[in-house]
């Protein structure tokens, strides 16, 4: 009788404790939805992602490592034939470094104008990818600088030859950046050629959109789509990328324009959080005439 | 008995979570990344249902949540339902054959992240759900799928190696 009793009281506790955290996973979820990017539930994120920076950079050497083992495998692995193949390629390799010598000779001669003239004028802290995202769900990346060197949410961030995303929440000493592929990202653009207005939008397909066009706006294959700076969201006339595909012609409303990105972020690579850019000033000066050349990737 | 095999129940759980962190990343294919915290739960709850409690899927769940971008609360009431379900029907179909359990494994790792894809939706993620549910969800339930079995084959002998060794000790001279 009296087991039968603990018994019941056990069941009842343990209905009561399944139902309590229940309804606070259901809270949490309805307070995360409702309170923006500035809520408790949305900085308790950022906090812990700040915390696990060291980890993260683990995961990101041990990326490294494996990429590493496994060309040192195939290496390994290498047939007669496959060796002779390689050393004539290596021959052939020879010959195009000593042209690509030249060519960055050249390229660092033309770099150098081009800081002259101050096509983008970037200034800001540049920093190394130590995290990526741990869900399938978002496109981020932690990169080393933060709050101490001056970065604030918000602010653009650039790879070597064009924008990568945008930081979405600092710590002192790093920060989170969502790229622009990442589906809940948005970047509005402009066409170059026809300064035809849009937004870059990503997708879980890992392709870039360009949406929100005037439907006459005459688009085609291969025209550079820039950072317009409406919202103030990201930095006015940064590379974002080319248009490589368009469904649908000129005037239809459904058009669909996917834009290739000039720059994604691999691992170990360094980017850098614009925190002002003379680009957008350039560009202003250039929008009256046609085809201005602000930020050529040529990579 | 229940003290060793909690102890190796959380120690598992603190590895998954670090798994999650630094080597989940590097794991990712195509933007698939794998979710070590739900293959583990979903994994010991099969090995010994009566090991893994209420608590540990809710707190697996919201880590899973802060450690990523999505909703916090969304994976944790996913892991507390799947894991009571899962239990509950191991336990009715009380069948000790390896079939049922790794059929009940998968079930709920595509319940799990197919529901994980329609609530994203549902909480405001910009991407329609057939294309959530193809894109993400769908591969995202069989790369937890291998994960999981794998865990629950290791969980299964590491937590019938403690069980086993403590039937051994209680000897009274």
């Amino acid at each position: 009788m009296a087991f039968e009793a603990q018994d019941n009281r056990f069941t009842t506790l343990y209905r009561a404790l399944v139902a309590g955290l229940a309804a606070l996973c259901v809270v949490c979820m309805a307070v995360y939805t409702h309170e923006g990017e500035g809520g408790p539930l949305h900085a308790l994120q950022g906090t812990l992602k700040a915390t696990l920076v060291p980890a993260e950079t683990a995961g990101i050497q041990l990326d490294a490592a494996a990429e590493g083992a496994a060309q040192a495998n195939d290496d390994a692995a290498a047939s007669e034939e496959t060796l002779t193949q390689l050393r004539e390629r290596n021959a052939e390799l020879t010959a195009l470094l000593a042209q690509a010598e030249e060519l960055r000779k050249e390229n660092e001669r033309l770099q150098g104008l081009v800081n002259i003239v101050g096509a983008y004028g970037v200034e800001g802290p540049t920093g190394r990818v130590v995290g990526r995202s741990t869900d399938a769900w978002n496109q981020t990346v932690t990169l080393d600088v933060g709050s101490s060197s001056g970065v604030e949410e918000g602010l653009t961030v650039i790879g070597s030859t064009g924008v990568v995303g945008q930081v979405i929440s600092v710590a002192p000493g790093s920060c989170v950046v969502r790229l622009l592929t990442d589906p809940q990202s948005g970047a509005a653009a402009l066409v170059q050629s026809s300064r035809a207005e849009g937004v870059v939008r990503g997708s879980l397909a890992g392709l870039l959109y360009l949406e929100n066009t005037d439907a006459k706006a005459e688009l085609s294959v291969g025209d550079v789509v820039l950072t317009s700076g409406l919202g103030g969201s990201y930095t006015r006339g940064l590379l974002i990328g080319t248009i490589v595909r368009i469904e649908g012609g000129s005037g239809d409303a459904g058009r669909q324009v996917v834009v290739a990105p000039n720059d994604t972020a691999a691992p170990l690579e360094e980017l850098t959080v614009v925190l002002s850019a003379k680009a957008a000033l350039a560009d202003d000066a250039q929008s009256g005439s046609s085809g201005s050349g602000t930020g050529e990737g040529g990579a | 008995m229940g003290m060793s095999r909690t102890l190796a129940v959380v120690i598992g759980a603190a590895l998954a979570v670090l798994l999650q962190v630094v080597v989940a990343p590097a794991m990712a294919i195509g933007g698939i990344v794998p979710n070590f915290l739900l293959a583990y739960a979903l994994a010991v709850v099969l090995a010994r249902p009566h090991a893994l409690g209420v608590v540990l899927p809710v707190v697996l769940g919201l880590l899973f949540d802060l450690l990523g971008g999505g909703p916090v609360g969304a994976m944790g009431l996913l892991l507390l339902l799947a894991t009571l379900a899962v239990k509950r029907l191991y336990l009715m179909l009380d069948n000790d054959t390896l079939f049922i359990p790794l059929g009940l494994l998968v079930a709920a790792v595509f319940c799990v992240e197919l529901l994980y894809a329609v609530l994203l939706v549902v909480c405001g993620f910009p991407v329609a759900l057939g294309q959530a549910l193809l894109l993400r969800g769908l591969p995202c339930a069989l790369y937890d799928t291998v994960l999981a079995v794998a865990l629950f084959l290791i969980m299964r002998f590491v937590l019938g190696r403690i069980e086993a060794r403590q039937h051994e000790l209680p000897l009274v001279r």
